[in-house]
């Protein structure tokens, strides 16, 4: 494992985890003194070095990944990419998180630190603590670590949920590294802004859940919310979906068939690198106008 | 009607019908079939993957004939089999077909399968020892035939005696007369004339089980192969699977342990399916001097897919040809063999350059 004194920059590409665990990592390695760098925000070239790089048949957020490593590579002592196994107690992650290190390894050889998030076996806290302990931190300065960033993530959490708008008409799911990157859901929500239209944006508490239809933590957290809403308030549902997504092409059918139930019409926008949400607009605005006369109707009879 | 859907695993389905036999039950197995591909691509949701299809295709085309149970692996891995047995089930019964879905492993000592049938324990036992003999004399056969035939003098003569064979086993009812057909089994390949000077490639095919099973699926490419001049070793054998589900301190070389030992310098993780298998058993074929390796995955398939990469870095490392074939219901047979023959050429000229090399 790398020494203390030979990492004065690690690499945090602007993707996938760095989504999922807002303000985690940069917190976690400026407590141990490293400076983090972090890939430049998704962009048009990020997509065009992603499809000429990445396994074609791979989903576009895996794909991206590929591209902001490589953005990294010259930059950095380290590249920092976690092996992610499970992101919540008795729940699992979408297989392709768990190979992310052996492949970025490939990519920078000698260049990937990591660790294993698995809250199946040990939470998160404590293998961060391990983490840093493994990188050559005093018992202490790993603790402190590990604290700080966790209370980060979870101050960030919180913060979120008390500015969130009450009344919202639209509601809008996806993977965190789909949802927060501008680069993708940005247009849809610019659409919706332009259209009017008030929107909440899933947030994803981590919480250990009771029975769940689907054991994939971030889809059974969009799930499972999906179950809780209020017909009379959730006018309708915008799901954001990678092309080649494994674990929404089985999410898809419990959703349908609840929202079915509940009678909440539901889209979903499917982006890969080529189209990424050109197209979009104008399904989104169709989709828009049928619920909006859809409700004139109701309001008329 | 006590019949029981099986899904197709190439020649292994003869060692299921054998089990369902043991159970007291009527086994209802097919090939895949235009028909059936048909079927499971007009229900299926466009994204899943393609043994959700085919499975699906079976079962309707089953229950339409009025089979009544089916059974299948339940998964419980990272990966989407562990939702399938669920969604394929929901799909029969939207379609008012009555027929339910047994899972596989994963349910205890008595799986409700068990439960339903309740076979007397001896009748039982006994059954699904010979449906274990066969399952071995399956391998065997197979084992034959991928050395017999890039070497057969008359074309077709390896195939036509592999099936006379299958045909044999499948028909035979008990253990003795298994083991009778055992001794001719041997007999029969040796039979076989074959050019012993024939200098012919190895090449190992792994990845996902179905494709590297179903025969209709992988456009029996295991024949293919055989036909350019290939001896084929398939990495999917299911005496290792069963062991890895119901003993997996037993499986030994082939555990998903010593699996990880041997990928660890590419991969630290099961990954879900058989991906790790995937590596491994390339990086085996690595050390043991293959021409080359072919990895066959449905297409989209999330681990097969994810771990190409690593894949990629193994065949450089080990100086590996690998050709990866995506399937779906989309492959073009042409485009397949063209594909295949390209590679098998450029395999054939590395061996003459390799042979250069080394008498210079
Ligand atoms: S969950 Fe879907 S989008 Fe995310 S990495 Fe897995 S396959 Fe890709
Ligand atoms: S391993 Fe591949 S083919 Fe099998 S269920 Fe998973 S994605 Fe589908």
């Amino acid at each position: 494992m790398a020494q203390k004194m030979t990492i004065k920059k690690v690499g945090i590409p602007k993707s996938l985890y760095y989504f999922f665990y807002p303000d985690l990592w940069k917190t976690f390695f400026e407590t141990l003194e490293i400076e983090v760098i972090l890939s430049e925000s998704t962009s048009r070239k990020t997509i065009e070095l992603a499809s000429s790089v990445a396994e074609s048949e791979n989903c576009l957020p895996i794909k991206l990944f590929d591209a902001h490593i490589l953005e990294l590579i010259d930059k950095v002592d380290v590249l920092f990419v976690p092996r992610i196994i499970s992101t919540i107690k008795k729940h699992c992650s979408c297989p392709k998180l768990s190979v992310l290190p052996d492949v970025a390894r490939i990519l920078a050889p000698g260049k990937v630190i990591t660790f294993e998030i698995n809250e199946n076996k040990i939470k998160l806290i404590s293998s961060l603590q391990k983490f840093a302990q493994e990188l050559g931190f005093s018992n202490s300065i790993a603790k402190k670590a590990a604290n700080r960033a966790v209370n980060a993530t979870k101050k960030h959490t919180e913060e979120k949920e008390q500015s969130k708008k009450t009344e919202a008409s639209f509601f809008i799911v996806s993977h965190p590294y789909n949802l927060y990157d501008d680069y993708i859901t940005g247009p849809v929500i610019k659409k919706l802004k332009k259209m009017n239209i008030s929107y909440e944006i899933i947030e994803f508490k981590k919480e250990k859940r009771k029975k769940d239809a689907i054991r994939w933590d971030t889809c059974g957290e969009m799930n499972d919310n999906l179950f809780q809403l209020d017909p009379e308030k959730c006018k309708g549902v915008i799901q954001i979906s990678s092309f080649n997504c494994g674990c929404d092409s089985v999410m898809l059918e419990t959703s349908r068939s609840v929202l079915k139930e509940k009678s909440i019409p539901f889209i979903v926008l499917i982006i890969d690198e080529h189209s990424a949400l050109a197209g979009v607009d104008t399904r989104l605005e169709a989709f828009i106008d049928s619920v909006r006369w859809k409700n004139e109707q109701n309001c008329n009879s | 009607m006590n019949k029981i859907a099986i899904p197709n695993m190439g020649n292994y389905s003869i060692a299921f019908a054998a089990i369902a036999d043991a159970m007291g039950a009527t086994p209802w197995i097919s090939p895949t079939t235009p028909e059936i591909v048909k079927l499971g691509y007009e229900v299926s949701p466009d994204s899943l993957c393609l043994p959700f299809k085919i499975f699906i295709g079976h079962f309707i085309k089953a229950a339409e004939e009025g089979v009544e149970y089916a059974v299948m692996v339940n998964g419980n891995g990272p990966c989407r089999l562990t939702y399938y047995r669920q969604l394929l089930q929901k799909i029969l019964d939207e379609r008012g077909l009555k027929m339910h879905i047994f899972g596989l492993g994963d349910t205890g000592i008595k799986p409700p399968i068990i439960k339903h049938y309740d076979p007397p324990f001896f009748k039982f036992w006994r059954g699904a020892l010979w449906a274990l003999q066969k399952m071995f004399l399956i391998d065997e056969i197979e084992k034959l035939a991928w050395k017999t035939r890039p070497r057969e003098i008359k074309k077709g003569e390896t195939s036509t005696v592999t099936n006379q064979c299958l045909l044999e086993l499948e028909a035979a009812k008990t253990g003795i007369e298994i083991s009778i057909l055992k001794s001719k089994i041997f007999e029969r390949f040796t039979a076989i004339n074959i050019n012993t000077d024939k200098k012919v490639l190895k090449v190992a095919l792994v990845g996902e089980a179905s494709v590297l099973r179903d025969k209709y699926l992988n456009h029996s490419m295991e024949e293919l192969l055989g036909g350019l001049g290939v001896e084929v070793v398939n990495y999917f054998l299911l005496g290792v699977e069963l062991k890895n589900i119901f003993f997996p301190h037993l499986s030994g070389k082939h555990s998903k342990k010593h699996m990880l030992e041997i990928a660890k310098p590419y991969l630290q993780t099961k990954v879900g399916g058989h991906a790790l298998d995937s590596i491994a058993h390339s990086i085996i074929c690595g050390e043991d001097s293959y021409d080359g390796v072919i990895h066959l995955c449905p297409s989209g398939c999330m681990p097969e897919i994810s771990i190409r990469p690593i894949l990629r870095k193994v065949s450089s490392d080990y100086d590996l040809p690998v050709l990866e074939c995506s399937f779906d219901e989309h492959t073009s047979h042409v485009g397949l063999v063209t594909r295949l023959e390209a590679y098998i050429d450029m395999l054939y000229d590395r061996r003459k350059k390799n042979g250069k090399e080394h008498n210079t």
